[in-house]
Parts: C-alpha cells; sequence; structure tokens
C-alpha cells in the first residue's frame, strides 16, 4: 500500500479525534459529555474512512503526491507571510511580505510590486489611525522596544 | 409588523451613512462576484476587517449587501468567457456562452441582470411573507429541540454538500470537537486549553472559518493563474442589453416560478446555490415547449439559474437568523461575521430583534436592485474583465484574513491556529472533503452543548422522546436512509 494524499487526510482526521477522546478522559464527568459524544461517533467514522481510502488505494496504481512543487511553495509563501506578520506586526510586516510575494511569486514588476506594498500599507495604517482599530505590533517590537 | 417594516425601510433609504455603506458592500460584492475564483465567502472575510467596530446594523448591512449580489456578476465571466464566477454561475455557462458565440452576449447580460435582480427582491419578499409564521415555531422550541436541530443541521450539510456522507460527518464532528475548546459552560473546567489563556475563550470561529476557507482557495487560485487572460474581447451594444431585459418580463411566469424554487431551496440547510441553479435550469428546460433551443443558446436557460441564484439567499437568511442553521457555507462565514458584530442568532431574533431582521429584508432587496442599476450602467465595459489578473489578489486577501483573525479575537497566538486549520482546510478541498460541515458544527457547537446540558436537566434522556424531538429524529433518520438509497442507486447505474 502507497502513502497518498487521500490517506493522509484521513489519518490526520483519525489522530485528532483519537488525541481528543483520550484528553476527554481526564476531564469531569460534565466536562467529558460533549467531546465524548462528539468524539468517539468521529473516531469511528474516521477509522471507517481511513479504511476506505486505503482499501482504494490498494486498487489505485498511480495516486499523485500529496502536495505539488507549486502547492508547497504557496503554502510555505503562506506560512512565511503569517511568521513575518507575528514577527513584525500588520503596518511594517505585511505591505513588506505581500510586496515580496508579488515581486517573487506572483513575478510581478517592482513598480507592480511596490505599489502593492503601499496599498497595504495605506490600508492597514489608516485602519489603525483613522479608525483607531489597535493592530497587532508585532512580537519584535513588542520584545525589542 | 408593518411600522417595523417601514421604520427599517426609511432608515435605510434616509440615511446617507447607511446607503454609502450599501453601495460600497454592493460594489465590492460585484467585484469579488466578477472576479472567477473569488466568490462571496472571500469577500465577506476580505470584508470583516473593516466591519470591526461597528454598530450591528450598519456592519449586517455591508455584509448582506456584498453578500447578496456576488452571483449577479457571477454571471458575467460564465456569458462571456465560459469561466464562472462562483459556483452556481455554471449553469448559466450552458446557454449563457452560446448566445455570446452567437453574437448575442448583450442579450444575454442583459437577461441575466433583470433575472438577478428581480430574484434577489423575489427572495427577501418570499423571507418576510414567511416572517409570521416561522416565529411562533421559534419560540415553540426548547432546549431539545434545538440541540437536535444542531445535529439535523449537521447531518443535512454532511448528506448534501460533499459526495461522501462519511466525510461530510467527520468534518462537521471535527467542527463539534473544536467548539468544546475552552473552559466547559457547566462545570468551569478547562479543556483542550494546554495552559493557553487564549484558548480559555475557546477557538475563535472567525478564524477557524476564515483558515479553512481562505488558504485552501488561495491555493487554488494561486495554481490555476488567471483564468480569463489571453481571451479576446466581446463586443455589443446597449440595445441587445435592453432586449435581454425585455426577455426577462416577456417569461415572467418562469422569472417567478424559478425565484420562488431558488428561495425555497435556500430555507433548506446545505443545498445552496448549485442545487438551486440546476435545479432551475432543469426546470425551464422541462416546461419549455422546444426543449431542443437548450443549450444552443435559449434566454431562458440563463434566465432561470439566474433568479434562483439570487433568490435563495432570502431564503438562506431564515434558517441562518432564526435556527443559527446557515442555508449555505457563505451563510456560514456571514453568520460567523454577524456573532462577530454582537448579533446573536437563534429564537431571540423572534423576540424582540425585528428591525435588524427588517433591515437584512430590505438590504437583500435594495443591494440587488442598487447592483443590477451598477451593472446596466457599466454593461458597455463589462468585457474589459478579461485583463483583470485574480493573483494579485493572493496576498490581499491574506493579509485581511490575518486582519479579520486577529480583530476577532484580538490574540495573535490565534495566526497559528489559522496556519494549522488552513493547512487541514486544504487537505479538505485537495481530497474533496465537504467544509460547509465544519462550520455549521463550530458554529452550532456552544449553542448544542448548552442545550444539550439543558435539556438533559430538564428531561433527563427522555428529552429524545419529546414530540418535536421526536420528528426532528425522523427528520434526521430520513436524511440518511435517502443518502444511502441514492447513493445505492448510483452505485448500481455507475
Amino acid at each position: 500500500m502507497k502513502m497518498n494524499g487521500r490517506i493522509v487526510t484521513s489519518l490526520v482526521m483519525t489522530l485528532v479525534f483519537t488525541l481528543f477522546v483520550i484528553q476527554a478522559l481526564s476531564f469531569r464527568h460534565e466536562a467529558a459529555v460533549m467531546p465524548l459524544l462528539v468524539g468517539l461517533p468521529g473516531l469511528v467514522l474516521s477509522l471507517v474512512q481511513l479504511f476506505i481510502e486505503m482499501r482504494a488505494s490498494a486498487a489505485r496504481a498511480d495516486d499523485p503526491p500529496v502536495a505539488s512543487t507549486r502547492e508547497v511553495t504557496i503554502m510555505l509563501w503562506i506560512t512565511g507571510f503569517t511568521l513575518g506578520v507575528i514577527g513584525f506586526g500588520f503596518v511594517l510586516g505585511a505591505p513588506l511580505l505581500l510586496a515580496a510575494y508579488l515581486y517573487f511569486v506572483a513575478a510581478e514588476r517592482l513598480p507592480v510590486a511596490a505599489l502593492g506594498g503601499l496599498l497595504c500599507l495605506a490600508v492597514m495604517a489608516g485602519l489603525e489611525r483613522l479608525l483607531n482599530i489597535p493592530l497587532f505590533e508585532g512580537l519584535a517590537f513588542h520584545y525589542l522596544f | 409588523m408593518l411600522d417595523s417594516s417601514l421604520s427599517s425601510l426609511f432608515g435605510i433609504l434616509f440615511s446617507p451613512h447607511m446607503m454609502m455603506l450599501m453601495t460600497l458592500g454592493v460594489l465590492v460584492g460585484l467585484f469579488f462576484g466578477i472576479m472567477p475564483g473569488l466568490g462571496g465567502k472571500l469577500g465577506i472575510i476580505f470584508l470583516i476587517p473593516f466591519v470591526f467596530g461597528m454598530d450591528p446594523i450598519p456592519g449586517a448591512v455591508f455584509l448582506l449587501a456584498m453578500h447578496s449580489v456576488v452571483h449577479t456578476s457571477g454571471a458575467i465571466p460564465s456569458i462571456l468567457f465560459g469561466i464562472p464566477g462562483t459556483g452556481p454561475d455554471a449553469a448559466t455557462i450552458v446557454d449563457g456562452y452560446p448566445m455570446t458565440r452567437k453574437g448575442e452576449a448583450g442579450r444575454a447580460l442583459g437577461a441575466t441582470l433583470c433575472a438577478s435582480g428581480i430574484g434577489g427582491v423575489i427572495g427577501a419578499v418570499f423571507l418576510s411573507l414567511l416572517l409570521p409564521s416561522v416565529e411562533p415555531i421559534v419560540l415553540a422550541f426548547s432546549p431539545a429541540e434545538f440541540f437536535l436541530l444542531a445535529v439535523l443541521g449537521i447531518t443535512f450539510i454532511a448528506a448534501l454538500s460533499g459526495d461522501s456522507l462519511v466525510k461530510g460527518l467527520i468534518v462537521g464532528l471535527f467542527g463539534l470537537i473544536i467548539a468544546t475548546v475552552g473552559l466547559d459552560p457547566v462545570s468551569g473546567q478547562d479543556r483542550y486549553t494546554f495552559g493557553q489563556l487564549f484558548l480559555w475563550d475557546g477557538i475563535d470561529p472567525v478564524t477557524a472559518v476564515i483558515a479553512i476557507f481562505a488558504i485552501p482557495e488561495m491555493v487554488a487560485l494561486a495554481l490555476r493563474g488567471n483564468l480569463t487572460a489571453g481571451r479576446s474581447e466581446t463586443s455589443y451594444s446597449m440595445s441587445d442589453v435592453v432586449r435581454g431585459c425585455i426577455d426577462v418580463f416577456r417569461h415572467w411566469f418562469l422569472t417567478l416560478r424559478t425565484s420562488l424554487i431558488g428561495a425555497f431551496i435556500g430555507l433548506i440547510p446545505g443545498l445552496g446555490g448549485d442545487v438551486a441553479s440546476w435545479l432551475c435550469y432543469g426546470h425551464a428546460v422541462q416546461s419549455s415547449k422546444t426543449p431542443e433551443r437548450f443549450g444552443k443558446g435559449a434566454v431562458e436557460g440563463v434566465i432561470a439559474p439566474e433568479t434562483a441564484n439570487n433568490s435563495k439567499e432570502g431564503g438562506a437568511l431564515l434558517p441562518t437568523l432564526y435556527f443559527g442553521i446557515p442555508g449555505s457555507s457563505g451563510m456560514a462565514i456571514l453568520l460567523g461575521a454577524f456573532v462577530m458584530l454582537g448579533i446573536q442568532p437563534g429564537p431571540g431574533f423572534a423576540a424582540g430583534k425585528s428591525d435588524v431582521v427588517w433591515a437584512l429584508i430590505w438590504t437583500l432587496a435594495i443591494a440587488n436592485i442598487l447592483a443590477v442599476l451598477l451593472l446596466l450602467a457599466m454593461a458597455p465595459w463589462l468585457s474589459r474583465i478579461a485583463g483583470l489578473r485574480t493573483g494579485l489578489l493572493i496576498p490581499f486577501v491574506i493579509a485581511l484574513s490575518l486582519l479579520g483573525s486577529y480583530l476577532g479575537a484580538g490574540a495573535w497566538q490565534n495566526f497559528m491556529l489559522f496556519l494549522g486549520l488552513g493547512a487541514l482546510g486544504w487537505l479538505f478541498k485537495k481530497y474533496d472533503w465537504p467544509r460547509p460541515p465544519f462550520v455549521i458544527g463550530i458554529v452550532l457547537g456552544p449553542i448544542a452543548e448548552n442545550s444539550f446540558h439543558k435539556a438533559m436537566a430538564l428531561w433527563g434522556p427522555a428529552f429524545l422522546l419529546r414530540p418535536l424531538s421526536l420528528v426532528l429524529l425522523a427528520i434526521i433518520a430520513a436524511t440518511l436512509v435517502l443518502y444511502i438509497i441514492r447513493a445505492r442507486r448510483e452505485a448500481v447505474a455507475t
């Protein structure tokens, strides 16, 4: 049997429900009722789905890989963007990373990427200054200043 | 009721602030509809940061105005390029695109715009007519019925929103169990918080819903590229567009029938726009005296799905507001945004929230009319959308998704949940696991748990034997049995 994305997804769901159920067993009775009421059927159904996928996988000769290079690139960029915002906040991190995406990943020309970054900066700064919405300033600023 | 309705109408029409918000919402909705691959769900995600801090009614009006007109413009790329702007607009391609190839693009556009507008208004009327009968039903529901209603909502959506009931149920249960994170409402014990203070209030539903929908859609958009790039522009005159509008009135009975069918389908959680538009397209073919014209550019084939697409929003609003069961995945995200605005769905709507309900009904009607007028004014330039690049929007949507997540809960730690749930949502999308049941689960989870504990305290396990409970249990069983019968038939047929 070859591991494929369908099996991985079913396996992830099985693991998630297993962890939730095991943890729920340590809760007080009232607190454990709902997690067990939901988690146990979820676990059983996940195991059924895993079995279905494993049986189907044996019959399939050529399963595609879990993720293509392009998909991994985009997911990595989204992860990097999120970590960038955690590090440097919305006003600084988001415009810089947005411009970087447009230039490096979307292969836009430098003026277009810069314009995108400036537009993002305008939106973030506008929300913060004009609408008085407090935006996350980033952990770097939080710890350094 | 009339007083409340009229005061809501005047409150919108004579308030420049409300009209400006509605116009803005409509423009954003038209933009998200016309760009293939974006759609209403991402539109709401995009707008969530901007409604933060708004009063409930203006915020809800802004979001609903955006959401209710997405399909009006979504039909335009279907007609001009054979590419649906949103999923439910695919049915419009069948006759809309052949009309363009026959040189009738303007007529098809006129028909789709007027049909969408009329459908939207009829959907709003349908909703307003149902209000007097639904309010007593909602008020008759006890905690026992609300618990079973949550189970029914997940079962319905699981059975109807994907190709596998098991996958749908797993995802729905996943949403429910995610909703148990935080302090237990009965004992106060912390559950699945792992010592993290930000999890004490539970996982923020706005973050979870945004992650499950936005990240996978952005990955898909990045992979697909610009769909309309390189296609030739289509020319048409304004008189062609007017001719299409007249067609809608010429086929007035079909317009009325498909609008009502669409609104009724919207009432049923989980069926959504795809079912509404295809069912109405099928109805137009079946009820036509010349069915052989369909698929080759029949204007009725454009009118039927478009009226249904817009009228279903009126029907879908009813279970969303009164029972907390979103009629579609778009409504589910809208529901999350409403909760963020302080509008709590459920029986409270039947007891003293009529101002919100009427504001939303009028928004549906006015936004649809506004969208048609705006698009008619823009009609000569609509074919230029071929030059727009959807890929440029990807980083903006991600940035605004993070912003929406932060403003919803105010904790940066939610960004880690955003990534984890986003990756899971991407697996769901790629391997055909339906995502709407997750939204239903996480939105209804707290209501289901509270109702369950109250029902157990009042009646014990015998709450399942109450008359209304038995009716709901029978509907749940019938949904499952019908699904199994349908699946077996399909298996035999293939």
